[in-house]
């Protein structure tokens, strides 16, 4: 077959370069369109954590794959400790959180929400032999010390409502630890978090002081946060949890974690 | 002016069927607007039951499952070997009842937590029980443990028969929601089925009414004028149209009507006499032709009669025209008042008129001639307008199937003829014979003239009319 005439070797070059430049442009832009990034807390084992190979692992972060696969999209975890999550969403760094959101007014002019991915009660622990306290007086004690992650629903209640001393933590595991070397008296918590730690034979000296406190800021339906940026997120990810319920696949994946139903 | 059109009594036509068609398209239209909305309503319901109901019912499944744990894990408390297993289970049965899951009746979770309150005394009972601590308790303490831990192991027995009968409650309700929701789907859809039925009969009333109203006032209108169109064309009888509703067919209503009678003028010009409203000559000859064609066809008499009036001339000469024209008015009206329904009078010319006489033989024509003959006589002499005059009369009936109008005319002219020779003011009824032979002069009926006092003596015609008693001739006095 005979070549069609040559075309300058200088244009050609020219032309080849302005390819190059226009695929790196669209597979740049097709990049950062595609992968969501998530917000993800990795400091409390076994709902969200880092396993030995450095994977990110837990309910929340099974939880989020099962959405982004429903949503065809790829997702990108994004770990960060609980109070640098809201800000990161408003700086759509990352565009969605999967952190245990209680739906509070303060956060819903700062993100958007899912609907519910599960349902949930905050509890306050402590020694086992105050197990049968009032948690209600205990925060009325100013002599005493209350353990809490630092921007949760359950930090913003204790400044509202505790007249004892507030010690807050970025991630959930630290109060943890400083409530077994005595750095506080009681640590106020999701309940269901709670359940988990206090399974464990190696915390038998600890327990829920009283019954769950009973306030609609501290109770209920627990979200995922979207970043405000991308308000299409919102309906997409909560059709994917819709699928999720609807197939049973939330469901095994609250087998998995809990020991009941929690949805 | 504007008045005059705002009362305008008949509308357009377009009108008429602009509102029909308006009533149906506002009909159609509100039709669909109900259905459209019930439709939407029920969408709604069904859209309302899976974003809100069916998660309702799920929620109250997953409950009941949940109230199914709660039992287990109350089971593993209470008869639970290890202090971990009743530990680990009691904590988990104190989150689950508080769990908002159980949020689903201030009951429901008053019953739960009930429960759980009830699993907390039994985890310490039994963890005391259980413990490394426990060996050091005194027998008595030991023995009160043991007896609450029965007590309150009845007592759960008794929580778990509440609880199994608040999960089927709870399962029942799941169900009672669904059926509610079925049934106001199912009622809502059988309201559509109501209202689109009703819809479709009152569009099949509607179409009644709207082909009603076509009939009523364009169908019955049009077949009226057009058989009063063929009434006129064949010049048969029609009553006149009536008004009709709308302009357009009350134009041709009145068009037809107004033809009609103009083309009963045009019949009446081209037919009669404008002086005295007889048939004119050529209309008399038709009108003969018809009775003779209808006397042969039915085998039945018939009589034409000639009649002249006799010196008319003088009279328009001695009185003047229009004394003239009176006279031939008068005399015709008094003609007229003779004559038999069925008869026609015509005017052949001048002073000339015939009869026709249908069902009439030689004598009933004879003496209705003659009855005309006194009349008029009689009625002239009395009249202060007109002079007396007298008139003379030929008779011929229909002999034979074979008579035809000329020759019936022609002879009942010769009959005249022979009257007039004969000296006038005579009726005559031809007689064959004086065809061929010379006539003899002919039987006069003797002039009764009525200005001479003497009753007049009636001759009868020779030998025909000899049954007529000279009494059936008397003229009137």
């Amino acid at each position: 077959m005979r070549t069609p005439k040559r075309l300058p070797s200088q244009i050609k070059a020219r032309l080849m370069a302005l390819t190059a430049i226009i695929l790196l442009a669209v597979s740049g832009m097709s990049t950062a369109e595609d992968v969501i990034k998530v917000g993800i807390s990795t400091s409390f084992k076994p709902f969200n954590y880092i396993d030995s190979s450095g994977e990110i692992r837990g309910f929340n972060a099974d939880v989020v794959r099962a959405i982004c696969e429903k949503m065809q999209a790829k997702c990108e975890f994004v770990a960060l400790t609980f109070p640098k999550i809201i800000p990161a969403l408003e700086r759509n760094d990352i565009q969605i959180a999967a952190s245990n959101f209680l739906k509070t007014p303060e956060r819903l002019k700062r993100i958007n929400f899912t609907d519910k991915y599960y349902r949930s009660t905050t509890s306050l622990i402590g020694p086992s032999e105050d197990s049968f306290k009032d948690p209600a007086i205990l925060l009325k004690q100013s002599n005493l010390r209350i353990l809490v992650t630092h921007e949760s629903a359950q930090w913003h209640y204790l400044k509202r409502h505790s007249q004892a001393e507030i010690i807050s933590y970025d991630a959930l595991m630290e109060a943890m630890t400083s409530l077994q070397q005595g750095k506080g008296d009681y640590l106020l918590m999701p309940t269901l978090f709670a359940l988990n730690y206090l399974q464990q034979p190696e915390n038998s000296h600890l327990d829920f002081i009283g019954l769950p406190i009973d306030d609609v800021s501290l109770e209920g339906d627990v979200h995922m946060g979207l970043t405000k940026a991308r308000p299409e997120l919102q309906n997409q990810v909560n059709q994917a949890i819709r699928q999720l319920v609807d197939s049973g696949e939330l469901r095994a994946l609250i087998d998995k974690y809990f020991p009941f139903n929690v949805y | 002016m504007l008045n005059q059109d705002s009362h305008n009594p008949h509308p357009h036509i377009r009108k008429l069927l602009l509102r029909l068609i308006a009533m149906l398209v506002v009909f159609v239209i509100s039709t669909l607007g109900v259905v459209t909305a019930i439709h939407n309503y029920s969408l709604q319901l069904i859209e309302t039951s899976q974003k809100e109901l069916l998660p309702a019912i799920h929620d109250h499944q997953r409950a009941a499952l949940n109230l199914e744990r709660l039992e287990r894990m109350g089971d593993l408390v209470v008869y639970g070997g290890s202090i971990t297993l009743i530990r680990k289970n009691a904590l988990a049965a104190q989150v689950l009842a508080f769990q908002p899951s159980f949020n689903l009746s201030p009951d429901t979770q008053k019953t739960v937590r009930s429960a759980f309150e009830l699993l907390r005394e039994v985890r310490h009972t039994r963890q005391k029980l259980l413990s490394s601590n426990g060996e050091r308790l005194s027998s008595i303490e030991r023995q009160n443990l043991s007896q609450l831990e029965q007590t309150l192991r009845i007592r759960w027995g008794e929580y778990k028969q509440e609880l199994f009968e608040l999960q089927n409650k709870i399962i029942s309700d799941a169900t009672s929601l669904q059926t509610a929701n079925m049934s106001q789907i199912t009622s809502t859809n059988n309201l559509i089925l109501v209202i689109a039925s009703g819809g479709v009969s009152i569009l099949l009333m509607l179409i009644f009414f709207i082909g009603y109203n076509l009939y009523k006032h364009l169908i019955t209108p049009v077949i009226k004028a057009s058989s009063a169109l063929t009434a006129l064309e064949q010049r048969s009888e029609h009553t006149p149209l009536t008004d009709a509703r709308y302009q357009e067919l009350h134009t041709i209503n009145k068009a037809v009507n107004s033809l009609g009678e103009t083309l009963a003028k045009l019949h009446d010009m081209a037919t009669r006499d404008s002086l005295t409203g007889c048939v004119n000559r050529g209309y008399f000859l038709e009108l003969a032709q018809q009775a003779l064609s209808n006397a042969h066809r039915n085998k039945t008499a018939m009589a034409l009669v000639m009649l002249d009036v006799d010196h008319f001339k003088k009279v328009n000469d001695q009185y003047g025209h229009s004394v003239g024209d009176d006279t031939l008015k008068l005399a015709t009206k008094w003609i007229r008042a003779q004559l038999p329904d069925e008869g026609v009078i015509g005017r052949l010319g001048g002073e000339e008129f015939a009869l026709i006489l249908p069902g009439y033989d030689a004598v009933q024509a004879v003496k209705l001639s003659d009855k005309i003959r006194l009349m008029i006589a009689n009625n002239s002499t009395d009249s202060g307008t007109i002079p007396a005059i007298t008139v003379s009369l030929g008779v011929e009936v229909v002999k034979s199937a074979t008579d035809e109008v000329d020759k019936l005319l022609s002879q009942a002219d010769k009959a005249l003829y022979q009257a007039k020779a004969s000296g006038r003011n005579q009726v005559i009824l031809f007689r064959p014979t004086e065809e061929t032979t010379k006539p003899t002069p002919p039987v006069a009926l003797k002039p009764a003239l009525p200005d001479l006092k003497e009753t007049a003596v009636h001759v009868t015609a020779n030998g025909i009319i000899s049954s007529v008693s000279a009494e059936d001739i008397k003229p009137p006095v």
